[in-house]
Order: C-alpha cells, then sequence, then structure tokens
C-alpha cells in the first residue's frame, strides 16, 4: 500500500514541479554577503586584541594606584583612608572581574547579541521563574 | 562532487564557494518553496542557509552527503522563517489580501505560459510543508526513505506515511479542485 518505491507515472509528474533560483543576482549577493562577514570578523578579533591589552594596561595601572593610595594614606568625605582604600579596592575588584569575564566571552565568538544578553548573568533561582 | 570545493573554502578560498552555491541553489530554493511557499522567502531562506553553511562549515565532518548537510540547514532555516512569517501575518492581515490579489494575476499569467507546472506546483503550495517537502526530496532530488529520514529526522514508518498520504494528497487536489484528469498531465 505504502509504496516505497518510486512509482514512474508520479515521478514524471513531479519532474514538471521542479524549480530554478529566480534571481540572477542571487550567487553574487550571497558572496557579498560573505565577504563582508568576513571583514567584520577580522576587524572584531582586532579589537579583540585591542581590548586584551588594554585590559591588561587597566589592571596593572589599578594594581599601581591601590597601592600608592596605601602608601599615602589619602582621607576625605569623613571617611579614614582604610575605608577609602577598601571601597577603591572592591570597585576595582568588581571592574576586573566584569571586564575579565566580558573577554572571556568575547574571545568566545559569541554573537553580539549573546555578548550583550545579561540575562545570562541572572542567578539561577531568577532564571527558573521565566 | 563539492568535496574539493569545500576543502578550498575551508582555507580561506571565498569564491570557491560560489560553485557549492551555482550546485545546490535550485534544489535548496525548491525545498524552501515547500515550507514558506513565496518567492521572496524562499529566497531569504536560502541565503541565510548558505551563510549558515558557509559559517559552519568546519563542522561539517563529512559523514553524510555534503547535500543532505546543507537540505537540513535549508529546512531548519525555512520553518524559522515561516514561524516568523506567521507571527507577521497576524499583525498585517490587511497588507496581506492586498498581496494576494496579485499572487493570483501573476498565476493567472503562469497558467498561459506553462499548465502543467503551474497546476503541479499550486498542488505542493496547497499541501502541508512536510509532504510537499516529502515529495520534492523522494521524487524530485531522488532521495531514498533513509536519506529523507536523515534529514527530516523522521523514523522510516513515519516517512512512508508521510510520501502516501502527500502522494494522494496531490492527486486528490489535481483531480478535485483543478479537475485536472491524471492523463492531461503525464
Amino acid at each position: 500500500m505504502m509504496q516505497s518505491n518510486k512509482d514512474p507515472q508520479f515521478k514524471e509528474l513531479m519532474s514538471k514541479s521542479k524549480l530554478e533560483m529566480p534571481f540572477p543576482d542571487f550567487e553574487d549577493e550571497v558572496i557579498l554577503q560573505i565577504k563582508k562577514q568576513e571583514e567584520h570578523k577580522q576587524s572584531l578579533s582586532q579589537h579583540l586584541k585591542v581590548s586584551w591589552l588594554s585590559f591588561f594596561a587597566g589592571t596593572i595601572l589599578g594594581v599601581v594606584l591601590t597601592v600608592q593610595l596605601f602608601q599615602l594614606r589619602v582621607e576625605g568625605l569623613g571617611m579614614s583612608s582604610t575605608v577609602i582604600e577598601l571601597i577603591f579596592q572592591l570597585i576595582f575588584s568588581l571592574f576586573v572581574i566584569l571586564s575579565f569575564d566580558f573577554l572571556i566571552r568575547f574571545s568566545r565568538k559569541k554573537s553580539p547579541k549573546e555578548l550583550f544578553n545579561f540575562k545570562s548573568l541572572r542567578p539561577p533561582f531568577l532564571k527558573s521563574k521565566t | 562532487m563539492c568535496d574539493p570545493y569545500i576543502q578550498k573554502v575551508l582555507n580561506g578560498d571565498t569564491d570557491a564557494f560560489r560553485f557549492i552555491i551555482k550546485q545546490h541553489q535550485d534544489e535548496a530554493y525548491s525545498l524552501a518553496m515547500s515550507v514558506v511557499k513565496s518567492e521572496f522567502l524562499a529566497k531569504d531562506v536560502v541565503q541565510n542557509a548558505f551563510i549558515k553553511a558557509y559559517t559552519k562549515l568546519d563542522t561539517f565532518k563529512g559523514n553524510s552527503k555534503f547535500s543532505t548537510w546543507f537540505f537540513r540547514i535549508v529546512i531548519n532555516e525555512a520553518f524559522t522563517q515561516k514561524r516568523k512569517q506567521k507571527r507577521q501575518t497576524k499583525i498585517s492581515e490587511g497588507i496581506a489580501e492586498t498581496n494576494n490579489q496579485s499572487t493570483v494575476n501573476e498565476s493567472s499569467q503562469k497558467i498561459e505560459e506553462d499548465n502543467q507546472r503551474y497546476y503541479i506546483n499550486e498542488a505542493l503550495k496547497q499541501i502541508p510543508a512536510k509532504y510537499s517537502l516529502a515529495l520534492r526530496l523522494f521524487y524530485l532530488q531522488d532521495y531514498n526513505i533513509e536519506e529523507i529520514k536523515e534529514i527530516m529526522g523522521w523514523s522510516t514508518s513515519n516517512t512512508k506515511v508521510i510520501l502516501y498520504r502527500a502522494r494522494n494528497k496531490v492527486k486528490t487536489l489535481l483531480d478535485e479542485t483543478y479537475n485536472i484528469d491524471k492523463e492531461e498531465l503525464y
């Protein structure tokens, strides 16, 4: 009943359903899109190199500043030097961690859409609700 | 047949991809039309599928034929576009009505050009995407049940049932809706 052999009459009928790409410039359009994508990928990898360099330079500078702040014993805004140092160190650590996470994700060649998807940073108990 | 060109593309020769496009664009277009039933959407589907195939070419291990691997991308892309199209149609039903009118006009021109081609393609447009896909893969692109199974992710029995129902549906449509005597078409 359910033939898996090809019924020649029906095959002939189906041969009339053959379609051809009706857009003559299709091939050029695809190649152009691919070349654009390649260029974009190359510029992304250049940006990535600059970003890693800036990250390392910034981290070194941050460490130097932290040490300097510790030696200078800066006081102000009614806060002792220890509190100011602690706040600075906290902000600096947070900045380093976030930048490092961002760069790692960027290096794994994630798409810009995924890169800026901050939902992925949500804790698991919030993810399950959505 | 595409193997040397695939290797060239993997070695960074973008232009070698032209051969692959030439080789598969018509078949891919037929498959995309089976799902989205619109020329312009089908073009977008095939274009996206080629770009995806290019970017993911390094993941093609050669366990199956390149065409099998590529057509799976085309079909997935076509169903994604179809879902998007459904959402958009709900929003702009008024615009769709105007477009339908122009499709009817284009179709009547096609009747004069080639009746048989027109009727069979119209019948394939009327039937569900999976029926149309199965028929085109089996009869037009000469795939066997095993290969269709691999491309579509169906079981053997399911593939056979779909093919059987699709064949009957097309025959009924040609008989009843278009009042075409089968002898006329063969």
